[in-house]
């Protein structure tokens, strides 16, 4: 049987909220052990108790669970180490020493303060991989500060890039910045794992909230980088490209054009019985038609609006030149054929939910299948079993260490 | 130091930007990339697509192009006309000699030019092949051709921002296919790392769709369990008040973002109206979700009262509170953070001088990255890698250029 892709890789995670954690998960999924720690004095991670995040969605639960902190730590070990405490700290040091990666998302001068710095860790295990991530970046007036997925949305530029002229800048609810910054995170300590094969030698990465978010854009910042334009919006009503847009039909929902080639053109207009608008002078090239666009998009306006969008669906999968898809919500992907085909979304057995949907790994590996999603743990649900079974501690001495407020 | 894929050979078949970008990344890494692109079309449609969504111009002096290049910076150029059949083998023979094969083609093309995993694996099995679809290989629209913009539809992404009142919005930045392209280099040294320890290569395969479904995470997986319909975010009904942005009086725009609810005492009381912390209308969190449009609209007009710099002293003055500037996509140029983070570097252009570049967006503290460099002519490599990778001579190069198979 083969097995996951970091089967035996060892992770220490001390992280809150969303970047660090879900960097977490994501080596998981690829079969790594990940060991959380949680500070005892506050009943764990911060996520547990956080019901309303930016106010709208509740995230509350059956069993007193929390679906944010869920999503953000399936199958971790949890254990409560209270990190202020010189005893505390030492067993996490114990910990790390044992792992190949230490992953966290606090913020420097808080790392440096409880001592768990690169510094610091690295006296203890030469060998560790150390992912550090911050909201703004290791250097600079903000290193230190504190920030999030909204911080970063706004500083990064993201929130000027959906929406038209007279919208105030959007904010994104899908998380692009902390979730991109997860990303990244996986990705650099894969990287530096397999760097570490060859050279023998661990080291420190880092990567920012406002990194990933400028990353995540990566193909308007570098434009904007080269051609120093201002950098515009899309309306959909003036787009530069009638074919690079999106119409409501006459069952209101939505259809999105993407074609961006001249010749999309005619075969658009054949297969949609607007032959009549090849002739038309206003739209005779794509520079015609870019000046034009929001006199074309008034005609397609009216002419999605003839038919539901099952309909146009049909008439456009008649040339496979052409590429449209249906504009969805998230709620519509548990349902989507195509997303379940892929097993983009899957089913687990979870002890206090049942059976219950959760979003896979967006990769796959034909020769290493990903480690099974687990519920998170309860909060210091492993420690006495890390305690024991990684550092050897007798139970009297992990009871007294409870006693004591240490571990919990 | 060395850099991490220091040796690590990388061909790349590829147009637009999930593909391309990957290659990017890899090469920052320190691959060497060569990319097969097609004559018969001149190269990648990107090379002279002036609008990309008609919107910004990308064209640049020495009848360049701006998409083309972020996406090439430094790789090498061949033009192999796969459909030729020794153009085909010469390909073959590149991928052979490969530690990495990248590729963002429709299925169905790439069985049809026998470029598929199964094809391929016999030829090198310690090769990594990467592939990126539109929709994932299975499914209905397995075969299907997409783009980002497909994959924000699909996705949901585009109801992700803007209020009710909005129609889908499509987001500039190009999320699905820079999420793609992490992915592929992700899955990329994932398998190489795997190789290390097994001696075998594989096929990791991961679409556009599962990429934007995936940069958005905390809305598709959280919306999973609690099984609610996802809700837009309208910043006038915003529930959260803290978490909101606001309009100050030189027409620049501060986020607050902080969602800790304990910080709402000290946070009115730093916005200089201390008298809402007793008003009744927004005592608890549950009074605040009520009231939310009132408490927007008071907080607006108090904002409206400076400019953004001095609010930004104020707010300084509390460590603990999370707030940020909305900057606008040029602002990046000029921002002290950035640079001091060599989030965008200036490099050395061949033709264009120094010009602003957007770096690797991971720091190693004991791998080197590979400085940027121009991204290649079409077919600029030919002579040099059919003679010095493949070994032929000039002859046959000239041979295989006059049958058509190399453009």
């Amino acid at each position: 049987m083969a097995k996951p892709l970091l089967d035996g890789v060892k992770v220490v995670e001390w992280s809150i909220y969303v970047m660090g954690p879900l960097a977490g998960v994501m080596l998981r999924d690829l079969g790594a052990d990940v060991i959380k720690i949680e500070d005892p004095s506050t009943g764990g991670e911060t996520l547990r108790g956080l019901r309303y995040t930016n106010g709208t969605v509740d995230a509350q639960m059956p069993g007193g669970r929390n679906a944010s902190f869920e999503i953000s730590n399936w199958g971790k070990r949890s254990v409560g180490l209270n990190l202020k405490s010189p005893e505390g700290l030492e067993l996490a040091m114990q910990l790390i020493e044992k792992a190949d990666v230490f992953l966290t998302n606090f913020r420097e001068p808080v790392v440096e303060r409880i001592g768990l710095d690169y510094e610091a860790v690295r006296k203890r295990n030469p060998q560790i991989i150390y992912a550090g991530s911050s909201a703004f970046g290791p250097e600079g007036p903000l290193a230190g500060r504190p920030g999030n997925d909204y911080t970063g949305q706004a500083r990064s530029g993201m929130m000027w890039g959906p929406g038209k002229d007279e919208d105030p800048p959007l904010y994104h609810t899908g998380a692009p910045c902390d979730i991109g910054g997860s990303t990244l995170l996986s990705h650099g300590i894969t990287t530096a794992l397999y760097a570490r094969e060859r050279t023998g030698k661990g080291q420190m990465i880092d990567v920012s909230n406002l990194g990933a978010g400028m990353w995540f854009q990566y193909w308007a910042v570098g434009i904007n980088s080269l051609v120093g334009q201002s950098w515009p919006r899309m309306d959909r009503r003036k787009p530069g490209n009638a074919l690079w847009n999106h119409y409501p039909c006459g069952d209101g929902q939505w259809l999105a054009l993407a074609n961006l080639l001249p010749e999309n053109w005619p075969a658009f207009c054949r297969v949609m019985g607007l032959d009549h608008l090849m002739e038309d002078e206003r739209f005779v090239d794509i520079d015609a038609r870019r000046r034009n666009a929001e006199e074309l998009v008034e005609l397609l306006d009216a002419h999605f609006m003839t038919r539901p969008r099952a309909d146009w669906e049909e008439i456009l999968l008649r040339d496979p030149s052409l590429a449209f898809e249906r504009v969805q919500r998230v709620e519509d992907l548990a349902h989507d054929e195509q997303v379940l085909a892929n097993d983009y979304i899957t089913e687990i057995d979870h002890p206090v939910y049942g059976k219950t949907r959760v979003q896979n790994f967006p990769m796959t590996f034909e020769k290493n299948p990903l480690a099974e999603r687990q519920p998170a743990p309860d909060f210091g649900e492993h420690t006495f079993e890390i305690l024991s079974e990684e550092l050897g501690l007798s139970p009297e001495q992990i009871s007294e260490y409870m006693g004591a407020g240490v571990a919990g | 130091m060395e850099a991490p894929l220091d040796g690590i050979r990388v061909v790349e078949w590829s147009m637009y930007a999930t593909g391309p970008l990957c290659g990017v990344m890899l090469r920052d890494l320190g691959a060497e990339v060569i990319r097969i692109e097609d004559p018969s079309r001149g190269g990648d449609p990107t090379r002279n697509m002036r609008y990309v969504a008609g919107i910004t111009d990308c064209q640049m002096p020495g009848d360049r192009n701006a998409f083309f290049e972020v996406m090439n910076w430094g790789k090498r150029s061949v033009t192999f006309n796969l459909k030729h059949p020794q153009g085909r083998e010469m390909a073959v023979r590149l991928i052979e000699k490969a530690d990495v094969f990248t590729l963002n083609i429709r299925p169905p093309v790439v069985r049809k030019l026998g470029l598929d995993y199964e094809s391929l694996r016999e030829r090198n099995p310690r090769l990594i092949y990467a592939t990126a679809s539109a929709y994932g290989e299975e499914g209905p629209q397995g075969d299907r051709s997409g783009n980002d913009f497909t994959g924000q539809a699909r996705s949901g992404l585009m109801f992700g921002a803007g209020s009710d009142d909005h129609p889908p919005l499509y987001h500039l930045g190009g999320f699905p296919d820079m999420t793609g392209a992490t992915l592929l280099a992700h899955s990329v040294i994932s398998a190489l790392y795997a190789r290390e320890r097994s001696g075998e290569g594989q096929k990791v395969e991961m679409s556009n769709l599962s990429a934007a479904m995936w940069i958005q995470y905390w809305a598709v997986s959280n919306q999973l369990l609690l099984d609610i319909p996802w809700p837009r975010q309208d910043r006038q009904h915003a529930k959260q008040p803290m978490f909101n942005h606001y309009l100050c009086a030189d027409d620049e725009w501060i986020a607050m973002a902080t969602v800790k609810d304990e910080k709402w005492p000290s946070f009115a009381t730093l916005v200089e109206r201390p008298e809402l912390v007793d008003d009744a209308r927004f005592k608890t969190v549950e009074d605040r979700k009520e009231n939310s449009a009132a408490l927007v609209s008071i907080l607006e007009e108090q904002f409206a009262s400076k400019p953004r710099a001095d609010w930004e002293i104020i707010l300084g003055s509390d460590e603990s509170l999370e707030w940020q500037r909305v900057q606008r996509l040029p602002d990046l140029q000029n921002d002290p953070q950035v640079e001091a983070n060599e989030y965008l570097i200036n490099m050395e252009h061949p033709v264009w001088g120094t010009v602003r570049a957007q770096n690797y967006p991971i720091k190693f503290s004991e791998s080197e990255l590979r400085s940027r460099e121009a991204a290649p002519d079409l077919g600029e490599h030919n002579f040099e890698v059919l003679t010095e990778e493949l070994g032929c001579s000039s002859d046959e190069v000239a041979e295989l250029m006059s049958s058509g198979a190399v453009g």
